[in-house]
């Protein structure tokens, strides 16, 4: 059966940064371990500072809350880095 | 996914596996219109192999967010990788630590070996627990930097995992870390190292900072060596906890007390237990300057002898003084501070004259000369009484009397002018025929002439002042009109206004003591007249008549009075027989008041035109070697006498003390004194360099009217300049130098 993951209380809070509140599901928001990963990554650089955040739905929506996507600076694409816990 | 923009915009959903490569992507468009769009991502390996995904808007700044995510059951292969890697900052004899974590994935269990590589020497590392055993994800790394180990920025290390076995990950993964080493203590000096120090100015440097190195404990005293014996410092604060937090800034300053003459290596230096950093620093020397003044006080007439003036700058010492002009007028400032003096213009300033090599005003540092003047970026004007309100040449006859001069100065023509020409030209021009007193009288006409209509009069100059105006030594002067003035105003001494403020302070004796007199001249000189609704400083100044004997006088006006000890006080006149010389002077070989830098020649005629008072009623004055008694010195104001003055007649009566008295008692009262038939007729001629002098005794006397009475009065009046005296046994008596 497959994880389902929803940004609702009482998991996370509106305003909640999101990053191991679901780890005993399977899944973490953090930052590619840069350090760690082979010459050969792919995954891009510069993803820093920006773990998703819970946001009031917008109207109309049945849940009462989402996750926002962040941009790191101004001028910059909204993102979220997901770590699994196993491969999927 | 939406998008919280109404416009539409594209979403990206990217997989990766464990090494990061990508595995999968898909694309969606949302907008802000329900509902949101759905992404999935599936990999084509044979076996689960997605560890990372990422969420990405495919523009800039476009706001999305997700409701939901949802992933299949993981797959079974065990691995593992590092979570997070180390980022190391230690200091020497000191050690790092910090908590690694790992992520085990597909029900990695297991040992994990941690191992460290690629350190600098005497850096080791450990990490705990080692290995990592069962589903543990996390180790504790720890760095330890001997004492001498070298310092090192962002070095990279790498530290390695590896599995026991299959069951816990298929390969040993390595990260890179990133390490620095540090000094135990720090000491930070921001900007240049190479400074300039003025003398007697706190140099201030920083904000500084000294700091311990991570894991250094402690106290950081901080110091300077190498100042020399005359500089001092503060360092605040000079020490530093290490408990402090956040450390503070450190403000160092430095002081030299008379500068320093040669550039100056020192060192700032921070101590903790046995550990010492220093910073170098070179100091420079620099002069000091002046940047601007002097700034005048509120004066009457530009920069005066009394005036207190502002000079700024920078690296002024104490004990500095401030020239003006020449070495007789240096003086010391009343007040002084690195960056501004203050100081008294002395009696003996002087504009001075500047050349290549010498300047003539600025500030002489605290042991040094007129040789090591700190010169001012502009002159200093010094407008003295004498080179502003005074004539610029000397006195001398400029003519006789004429019928021309009479009607512009008594608007009289006729028989009665006529009467008074005979009379008038027996006494002035029957005498020395010098002009003191119509030269007095016109510098304060023209003074008191704010419109300068009056000086606009005398071509070919049109200065702002009396001193500017051409004189008879120069080329093409003195203007006609100019001379014909001045006598016209010498007339004004026989005027019944002059006649009568005069002969009333002779005969109240009016002056009879030294503190009296010097409140008649003080009053003109701290006069104040309105000025819309302010009322303003606006001297007077007045005219002195100094008796010599009863046959001589000469006048001069004042305009400064200088106390002295017990009651006496000088007198600082403007003579007409020694006028303002800026430049050495081919008449009388006199040296330039301006030009001599040596300022002796300016206060030599200073002191020469100064009357002496002393407070016992006594008075000498050394510019034509005369003295008395105080009630000889007759001060009056100039503004007694009309322009157009009242002529005196045959028949005129004088108000002396409130009293009519008539011209012929008078001078039958005062001419028994000495005599009738006295008087000498003296001519000059300075151009020829020596004096000539004819005598003529009684001559003019009967002519007319001119009888006894009136010689007499002349006797008394004095002021008729530099009459060779009357005395009947030694008719002619040295004169003075005119």
């Amino acid at each position: 059966m497959d994880t389902v993951i929803s940004f609702g209380p009482p998991a996370v809070s509106l305003h909640d940064a999101v990053s191991a509140q679901f780890h005993s599901l399977g899944l973490d928001f953090g930052f590619p371990p840069y350090n760690a990963l082979p010459a050969s990554s792919q995954i891009p650089g510069g993803f820093e500072d920006n773990l998703p955040v819970v946001v009031q739905a917008p109207a109309g929506f049945p849940d009462a809350q989402v996750a926002a996507l962040i941009t790191p600076t101004e001028f910059a694409q909204a993102q979220a880095f997901g770590i699994f816990t196993g491969f999927h | 996914m939406g998008s919280f923009m109404p416009a539409s915009r594209t979403v990206i959903l990217t997989a990766y596996d464990i090494n990061g490569v990508q595995v999968a992507s898909a694309t969606a468009t949302v907008a802000s219109e329900l509902p949101p769009a759905s992404l999935e991502v599936v990999s084509t390996n044979s076996t689960p192999n997605i560890a990372y995904f990422l969420i990405q808007a495919g523009e800039n700044t476009v706001p999305l967010w997700m409701s939901g995510i949802s992933f299949d059951p993981a797959g079974s292969s065990p691995d593992f990788n590092w979570l997070t890697t180390p980022l190391v900052y230690v200091a020497q004899s000191a050690s790092f630590t910090e908590t690694l974590l790992l992520n085990r994935l597909g029900n990695s269990s297991g040992d994990i070996q941690f191992a460290a590589a690629g350190l600098p020497p005497h850096v080791s590392a450990s990490f705990s627990p080692n290995p990592a055993s069962g589903t543990v994800s996390a180790t504790s790394l720890t760095i330890i930097a001997d004492g001498n180990a070298a310092t090192v920025d962002n070095a990279n290390f790498t530290i390695s995992a590896t599995p026991a076995n299959a069951a816990v990950g298929p390969q040993q993964r390595k990260a890179s870390g990133q390490l620095n080493i540090l000094p135990p203590i720090q000491l930070g000096i921001p900007g240049p190292s190479t400074l300039q120090i003025f003398p007697c100015t706190w140099l201030t440097i920083g904000p500084a900072y000294a700091s311990f190195g991570p894991g250094i404990t402690g106290t950081i005293t901080l110091s300077i060596s190498g100042l020399p014996a005359n500089a001092s410092y503060t360092i605040t604060p000079d020490t530093i906890q290490s408990s402090e937090n956040p450390m503070p800034l450190v403000y160092i300053s430095i002081l030299a007390n008379g500068g320093i003459s040669a550039p100056l290596q020192i060192q700032v230096k921070a101590q903790s237990g046995a550990q010492t950093i220093a910073v170098a620093l070179t100091l420079l020397p620099i002069n000091p300057f002046i940047t601007g003044g002097p700034v005048f006080a509120a004066t009457p007439q530009a920069l005066q002898p009394g005036d207190t003036i502002s000079i700024s700058g920078q690296g002024f010492c104490p004990g500095s003084t401030v020239r003006f002009g020449n070495d007789v007028a240096v003086v010391a400032p009343i007040s002084i501070s690195p960056t501004e003096i203050i100081a008294v213009v002395p009696q003996y300033a002087t504009t001075g004259q500047a050349s290549a090599t010498t300047f003539p005003f600025g500030v002489i540092p605290s042991n040094g000369t007129s040789a090591d003047l700190i010169p001012a970026p502009e002159p200093c004007q010094i407008d003295s009484f004498r080179n502003t309100i005074g004539f610029s040449f000397m006195n001398a006859k400029y003519g006789t009397v004429t019928l021309t001069q009479i009607e512009e100065l008594f608007l009289s023509t006729g028989s009665a002018a006529n009467t008074f020409a005979a009379m008038a030209q027996a006494f002035i021009d029957a005498g020395s025929g010098d002009v003191c007193f119509g030269m007095c009288l016109a510098t304060q006409r023209l003074y008191q002439d704010d419109t300068g209509a009056l000086a606009a009069g005398f071509p070919p100059n049109l200065p702002t002042s009396a001193f500017g105006l051409t004189g008879p030594d120069d080329v093409g002067g003195p203007s006609a009109s100019l001379q014909q003035y001045i006598r016209s105003q010498h007339l004004a001494q026989l005027s019944e206004e002059y006649l009568s403020a005069y002969l009333t302070a002779a005969v109240l004796k009016s002056n009879a003591i030294s503190f009296e007199l010097r409140q008649h001249i003080a009053a003109c000189l701290q006069r104040t007249l309105p000025n819309g609704s302010q009322t303003i400083p606006y001297p007077d100044y007045p005219l002195v008549a100094m008796r010599q004997g009863l046959g001589s006088g000469h006048v001069v006006v004042a305009y400064e009075i200088v106390d002295q000890a017990g009651g006496a006080f000088d007198i600082l006149v403007y003579d007409p027989n020694d006028p303002f010389t800026p430049i050495p002077s081919s008449d009388d070989g006199q040296d330039g008041e301006d030009s001599d830098s040596t300022g002796q020649a300016h206060q030599a005629i200073v002191d020469k035109c100064t009357i002496h008072v002393t407070g016992d009623g006594h008075w000498s004055y050394p510019a034509q070697k005369d003295t008395g008694t105080v009630d000889e010195l007759t001060p009056v104001s100039s503004t007694i006498i009309p322009l157009h003055p009242t002529m005196l007649g045959t028949t005129a009566d004088l108000v002396i003390a409130g009293s009519t008295v008539s011209l012929a008692a008078l001078g039958a009262e005062v001419g028994s004194l000495v005599g009738p038939g006295w008087l000498i007729d003296r001519r000059t001629s300075r151009r020829r360099g020596r004096i000539h002098r004819r005598t003529r005794a009684g001559s003019r006397f009967h002519q007319y009217f001119f009888s006894e009475a009136v010689a007499g009065w002349n006797h008394v009046i004095g002021p008729a300049c530099n009459r060779p005296r009357l005395d009947p046994n030694h008719p002619i008596v040295k004169q003075q130098r005119t």
